[in-house]
């Protein structure tokens, strides 16, 4: 595995690629057994898609055009192979950017001087990670085969074959775009990033274009509008091979453009689009008293600062989309609440639930695994060796840390909730703003919670990397299990257990002192936990 | 401004050893670390600690700044417990670590300045001093400095707060010559100061030129703790005498000092003597010698002496 390029770089992803594919695979049987366990029979399944058909098309925005959800492969498309293109694109965008922090690192350096050429170098990572995407795909539809036909149901393996493919193409697309991107910045991080946001971007807005007949012309400029052209498990699909091959053609594109730019930049530096750069260090005195410099707190707050800044304009987007395309919706929400005079406001207060704090907990939480990620990199890169022959306690280091955490999250919730009020107020929307500051006050705890959970674990592994993996594992099974969990038998411990059903559904049921309460005292628990853990082992380096 | 951890002026009344440890032992799960080390640095002395490559001279370290805890025995630092203060110690030592992680984001300046608050005050005026001594700007950001001008951004965080005691891990890695003797200069002042500084190289010059003592370890082991002197005069001389007749070896076998004797062609005996050569020559003049070459290793070889025994 290490006789070239890319063998070492599917080495690197193994892993990754087979749980993915297994992990993808399982879903499907997963999704399938439950369908089949929550509705064995075909009357159930019509009138599940007689009840929730309206609600289908009202959320298209989200979940892309609506299907006939009265047969597993229907349901499946509905239920995830919408968005997992986007799920399995971070993951392939992350793959294909890390290579530019290699590079960063001076890796690159030593590959580069090797008898390979740079297009050589980067030919073979991608032709790497494209054969990681292939395996990641024929996972999927294997495990996923063989799990649907244990379910009883009957399958199509050549449209689950397809299906996957389609999904396997976007994220290829998406990661060869990332590489693309990644010559022009000189982070992994930044192109990542960009990329990602990118991929979320056309995905919200080809789904919005289904919407807004406005933009319906400009849907074919998002590569999601050529995926949802194509779902194969859905009853009457018709296979569009020219939708098909169009994230497979771009994908080449990327890759030749990549090949190109890299070939005409440094090694460690960015391609320039605008002829070269000076780097130019500032003459200015040295400032010697930067407020932000001056304590623990204060500084992990400074680092913190930024990516804070660029999660809320990602919430505050999502909530003006959201608020702003409410009008469309309410009139369809109505007629499913099937009430009286008060439709309108139960209408809106549904869908600000289902659609804008039903998701909030994810996110949030998804915030607090970064942060932690940023823990245990300060520590793994050895800044904590640094800190840490300070005279400052350990515990007083974590406990910064974590205050620091603590100041973000709330002011990240203010500020979402601060949009939230103006977009509600400037759309005259007939809504109870307090449900859902309700619901923001309740994140609080909630999301410092997932925060101390992976601040635990990395104080009680012996090194704590592994502990940002096993913190993002959790947080997802507890979503998976708190979204299917009505279909499933659990043991009682199971939900009792769950951060996601321990958070509940505040903007619907208000406010949940007890829930609070023990969110609250698990973080504290699990604080201490960590504080502890943290004051008695080895620091970990490198 | 002066730190309050800065050297005082009664450093000179007798304190408790500014490093000791007593059997001193880490395991990394089955892997050895360091063991059972017994080691002591005065106050004041500049102490120098080398070993091949693996040796556990980082470990030493890490455990001494309370990074990595013991698998059993203890170290102290001017007489307070490792681990149970050591808070308390850190407001008296300044340390670089061999492998010099920084902030990417921070400029040489603010990285002073963050350390420096942590540490309760810095000295700017000294901090600017010691930046223009290594001709470094300070304005860049720590990213974009290369890694001699890392590894200076390294040295004035330790030095800025002049403290008592300086834990210096191959400190002078990436540095020009210039500013090595730069370095070399700034450890005088900071030892004629009154200050002790524990320095781990792999630059037996650089041991030389600074060090008092040296501590050597090998396998985890101290093999040896010695003045720098001691270790010059335990060289071992290659003495190789032709005498106009044949001569008894045993004669010079029986000389303190004398490792070994062989009998060469030509009346020749090839004597190796560690420390002084003098009673070797007086008991060769007793005859009549035609020819006489010494061979005086270098401290180098002196030093791979321990690295290599077994």
């Amino acid at each position: 595995m290490l006789k070239t390029v890319w063998l070492k770089t599917i080495r690197d992803t193994w892993r990754a690629t087979a749980a993915w594919g297994i992990g993808l695979g399982l879903l499907i049987y997963v999704s399938v057994a439950l369908y089949a366990a929550g509705y064995p029979t075909l009357a159930a399944r019509k009138q599940a898609m007689s009840q929730l058909g309206p609600l289908l098309n009202t959320f298209r925005f989200l979940i892309g055009a609506p299907v006939d959800i009265s047969t597993p492969g229907g349901f499946l498309t509905f239920r995830f192979l919408g968005s997992l293109p986007v799920i399995v694109g971070i993951w392939a965008i992350r793959a294909t950017t890390s290579t530019r922090d290699e590079e960063q690192r001076g890796i690159g350096d030593l590959v580069l001087t090797t008898p390979h050429s740079r297009s050589n170098v980067l030919t073979q990572q991608w032709f790497g990670f494209s054969l990681a995407m292939l395996a990641i795909t024929l996972l999927m539809w294997l495990v996923g085969s063989v799990g649907w036909l244990a379910t009883g149901e009957s399958l199509d393996v050549t449209a689950l074959l397809i299906a996957s493919l389609n999904i396997g193409f976007q994220a290829w697309l998406w990661g060869s775009l990332g590489l693309l991107l990644a010559q022009f910045f000189a982070s992994g991080g930044a192109a990542s990033g960009i990329t990602i946001n990118l991929m979320l971007f056309t995905y919200l807005f080809n789904n919005l274009a289904a919407m807004f007949a406005w933009l319906a012309p400009f849907a074919a400029t998002s590569p999601f509008h050529y995926y949802a052209l194509n779902r194969p498990l859905a009853p009457g699909w018709v296979f569009n091979p020219l939708a098909f091959a169009i994230a497979p053609l771009l994908t080449l594109i990327c890759f030749w453009l990549a090949r190109f730019f890299v070939a005409h930049r440094d090694v460690g530096a960015t391609f320039p689009l605008f002829g070269p750069r000076r780097r130019k260090v500032s003459a200015a005195p040295i400032n010697w008293h930067d407020p932000l410099l001056g304590n623990l707190f204060l500084c992990y707050l400074r680092d913190m600062i930024w990516p804070t800044v660029r999660w809320a304009l990602r919430i505050m987007f999502y909530v003006v989309l959201m608020v702003a395309t409410a009008g469309q919706v309410v009139a369809a929400l109505k007629n499913i609440a099937n009430v009286g005079g008060n439709g309108s406001q139960i209408a809106v207060e549904i869908y600000i639930a289902v659609v804008l704090v039903m998701p909030l907990p994810i996110v949030t939480a998804a915030f607090a695994i970064t942060q932690v990620a940023g823990w245990t990199a300060d520590e793994e890169n050895g800044i904590d060796d640094m800190v840490l022959t300070t005279p400052h306690p350990r515990w007083s280091v974590l406990l910064n840390r974590f205050a620091a955490i603590t100041a973000v999250v709330i002011a990240l919730l203010a500020v979402v909730g601060l949009t939230f009020n103006l977009t509600i107020i400037l759309s005259g929307l007939n809504y109870d703003v307090g449900k859902v500051l309700v619901a923001l006050m309740q994140l609080l705890p909630f999301t410092m919670l997932v925060a101390a959970i992976g601040f635990a674990i990395a104080a009680w592994l012996k090194r704590p990397g592994p502990a940002v993996v096993l913190v993002s594992l959790y947080v997802v099974a507890a979503y998976l299990l708190d979204l299917l969990g009505q279909f499933l038998k659990l043991p009682d411990i199971v939900p009792a257990l769950n951060i996601f059903h321990a958070y509940g559904n505040p903007a619907l049921t208000g406010l949940g002192a007890w829930a609070i309460l023990g969110l609250s005292v698990a973080a504290l628990a699990l604080l201490a936990a960590a504080m502890v853990g943290f004051q008695r082992r080895d620091l970990a380096r490198g | 401004m002066q730190t309050q951890n800065a050297i005082s002026s009664d450093s000179a009344i007798k304190t408790p050893a500014a490093i000791q440890t007593q059997k001193l032992t880490k395991y990394y799960g089955t892997v050895r670390g360091v063991t059972d080390l017994d080691l002591e640095v005065q106050e004041g002395e500049v102490f120098g600690f080398i070993g091949p490559n693996g040796a556990g001279k980082t470990t030493t370290i890490r455990l001494i700044a309370d990074l990595i805890r013991p698998t059993r025995g203890s170290a102290s630092v001017f007489g307070m417990d490792s681990q149970a203060e050591s808070v308390a110690i850190k407001r008296l030592i300044g340390y670089l670590p061999g492998e010099l992680s920084l902030w990417n984001n921070l400029t040489g300046a603010e990285t002073c300045q963050y350390l420096g608050n942590l540490r309760g005050g810095v000295d700017v005026k000294y901090v600017e001093e010691l930046a223009a001594r290594f001709d470094l700007d300070l304005r860049k950001k720590f990213r974009a400095y290369s890694k001699g001008n890392k590894q200076k951004v390294g040295i004035i965080q330790a030095f800025m707060h002049k403290p008592r005691l300086l834990i210096l891990d191959e400190p002078t890695s990436g540095l020009d010559p210039l500013n090595q003797q730069e370095f070399y200069k700034l450890v005088a002042e900071h030892q004629a100061g009154g200050a002790t500084v524990f320095l781990s190289s792999h630059i037996f010059e650089e041991v030389e030129h600074t060090c008092h003592r040296v501590a050597i370890i090998r396998e985890g082991e101290l093999v040896r703790v010695a003045t720098i002197s001691d270790i010059v005069n335990e060289k071992t001389h290659r003495m190789e005498i032709t005498f106009d007749q044949p001569v008894n070896p045993d004669q010079f076998k029986q000389i303190a000092g004398v490792t070994s004797v062989q009998v060469g062609d030509d009346n020749k005996l090839v004597v190796n003597v560690q420390g002084s050569v003098a009673p070797v020559i007086q008991v060769a003049a007793q005859h009549t010698i035609v020819n006489l070459i010494t061979h005086e290793p270098t401290l180098e070889e002196a030093f791979l002496q321990y690295y290599q025994r077994s």
